[in-house]
């Protein structure tokens, strides 16, 4: 604002004029938007570093037991518990982490930064910024598990790796998909505290519940993941001794119910923070 | 364009807005309060943010909060400070668009218009955290802009300006108002919104004290109680005359500087009553000294008058 520029205001205020022909709030544009701007927030060296070495930590893990599995004389079904060890890496432990780290604090960091009212006096803002940060939420952490488990399954070079690969690289999508849908679902009902809840909810539902003998196990994403991952390798089911942690169920079934439970979350996400009234933090 | 009609909004047992009940048409307005009278409560409420506990609010005919299309037609540079790391005013902007729909490539020479016209052409690559206060203030303002609105608000936009920024700020919002669109102006900085528009709304504590023009509130405030002073040489005739006035509140001598400092229910009467005194009876009156004038001093005292203070204060002596 020169005060050349100052004194031509009302024409430089003609000039950014629409003249009422405003583009019409889309979803589409606004988390396109969203996406492509807390990606670009993402590229950060500390974010880029703690990426590659989420993705690294299984490669060096599964390459030390591999290392001392061959020293060892291993068998075939060694290196189909080293399958199980990735999954459980992977899809389920990494996942969550990124998840704590991503969709866990969507409106805390929006809150803290002082940024969420500008969505809050937009049309479809609150829309747009769930579902681009939910997003860029998948994308960051199913390329960092996916990518790690192609890395991972090369060092393994087992027999049927092909087939540990494709299963293992689906798991680390789906599970993106639903726990980051669980995550922000946390991330918008208890906004302050949203981490330490989502950490123990992680802990206590998810491995905890999960492993219980009871049909509520089946009311977890770690529940299907596992069953999955059972039906799609060929995994003797007294491998582990643990049959209640899987269903029989084909894998599409499976498949559909974690990504219907993961759009009613993301819904229900979504209407949450819809409905819900914003207070300037004057005013709290 | 903005109605409210017996809005009264609660925070548990707190009244953030208490029975507001205007019909503001297309213009310029000031909603002049000190700080945690309720205007930026007011402002969630125009904007869809909150809620009414109790009435009824409507912008362009519309409820923001049942019917948020309405946002698309408002504008709002919110008080709080903008706390963004790694990112530049131009990646911001074009988020903020993006989420008023624009596509892309739009956007980003929207962007650049509007962070032109503000004034942040030279930075528009800079990362935000390294702007100075007032060019983040510009920066919302952009965002504010950006759209297009038929409704401007702005909550506290001189917060943290240097007097150069202020003087701009003031220039382009004067300039916003004659171009013919409103401008909903919250500030507890009086003269500044003086500058730019003559229409005030003044609340204090959740309540909207007093709507009009600066002259339509000196009018009203003839009305209602004030202290005055009075230079004389005449003060012992004058205060006996005045001391017999059944609008006299109270009446204190200053005999060192000779002035009489006096407290009136109708200062209308009074004033009427001194032109007589002077023109039929010879009584001298150097100076009257009331309300100054401004804004601030309308304020001043309806606030005291919204308290119960008014009148409290003078003592005879």
């Amino acid at each position: 604002m020169s005060t050349q520029e100052a004194s031509t205001g009302v024409d430089s205020i003609a000039k950014i004029s629409l003249h009422g022909n405003r583009p019409k709030p889309t979803l589409k544009n606004g988390a396109i938007g969203v996406f492509r701007y807390e990606l670009m927030r993402s590229l950060t060296p500390l974010r880029i570093l703690l990426w590659v070495g989420l993705l690294l930590f299984p490669v060096i893990l599964v390459s030390f037991v591999q290392f001392s599995l061959i020293q060892g004389g291993a068998r075939g079904e060694d290196f189909l518990g080293l399958t199980i060890v990735l999954f459980i890496l992977l899809p389920e432990v990494i996942t969550m982490l990124c998840m704590l780290l991503w969709a866990t604090p969507i409106v805390n960091a929006e809150l803290e930064s002082q940024t969420w009212v500008y969505s809050v006096v937009r049309p479809k803002a609150r829309w747009a910024m769930i579902t681009g940060k939910y997003m860029v939420a998948v994308a960051w952490t199913a390329s960092c598990t996916s990518l790690s488990t192609s890395l991972c399954v090369l060092v393994i070079s087992m027999s049927g790796a092909w087939k540990v690969w494709i299963t293992l690289s689906c798991l680390c999508w789906l599970s993106a998909i639903c726990y980051g849908a669980l995550f922000m679902l946390i991330g918008t009902l208890i906004q302050r505290r949203a981490m330490v809840i989502a950490f123990f909810y992680a802990i206590f539902v998810e491995f905890i519940l999960a492993t219980i003998p009871a049909v509520i196990n089946q009311f977890t994403f770690s529940f299907r993941l596992w069953s999955i991952l059972y039906n799609s390798i060929d995994i003797p089911k007294d491998f582990l001794d643990a049959n209640f942690m899987i269903q029989d169920s084909s894998t599409v079934g499976n498949v559909a119910v974690i990504l219907a439970a993961s759009a009613f979350l993301l819904s229900v996400a979504i209407w949450r923070i819809q409905k819900s009234q914003f207070r300037w933090q004057s005013e709290v | 364009m903005i109605t409210l009609h017996h809005t009264t909004l609660l925070y548990g047992t707190v009244i953030g807005i208490n029975d507001f009940q205007i019909d503001l048409p297309v213009g310029a307005y000031a909603l002049v309060g000190p700080n945690g009278a309720g205007k930026s409560t007011l402002i969630g409420l125009l904007t869809g943010a909150i809620k009414p506990t109790l009435g009824s609010v409507s912008v362009f005919g519309i409820d923001p909060f049942r019917d948020p299309s309405v946002l698309q037609r408002i504008g709002l540079c919110p008080a709080s400070e903008l706390l963004i790391h790694g990112v530049t005013s131009r990646q911001w902007l074009r988020l903020q668009l993006a989420l008023s729909g624009w596509d892309s490539r739009k956007a980003m020479a929207r962007a650049d218009m509007i962070l032109e016209l503000v004034g942040l052409k030279d930075a528009v690559d800079r990362p935000i955290h390294t702007y100075s206060l007032g060019m983040r203030q510009r920066c919302k303002l952009a965002q504010a802009l950006a759209n297009d609105p038929d409704l401007l608000i702005l909550d506290e936009p001189f917060n943290g300006l240097d007097p150069i920024g202020r003087h701009q700020m003031t220039e382009l919002l004067k300039q916003w108002a004659e171009s013919g669109k409103s401008l909903l102006l919250a500030s507890h900085v009086l003269h500044e919104v003086e500058r730019i528009t003559n229409s005030f709304l003044l609340v204090y504590g959740g309540r909207l004290l007093a709507f009009g023009t600066a002259g339509e509130l000196r009018t009203l405030l003839a009305g209602i109680p004030q202290e005055i002073t009075i230079r004389t040489r005449s003060m012992d005739e004058l205060a006996s005359r005045l001391s017999r006035m059944p609008w006299l509140r109270s009446l204190q001598r200053d005999n060192l500087q000779n002035q009489l400092h006096i407290a009136v229910e109708t200062p209308l009467e009074l004033y009427q009553q001194l032109v007589r005194w002077t023109a039929e009876e010879g009584i001298n009156i150097e100076q009257i000294t009331g309300i100054d004038g401004d804004i601030s001093s309308l304020f001043r005292l309806l606030v005291s008058k919204h308290r119960g203070e008014v009148m409290m204060t003078g003592v005879m002596s």
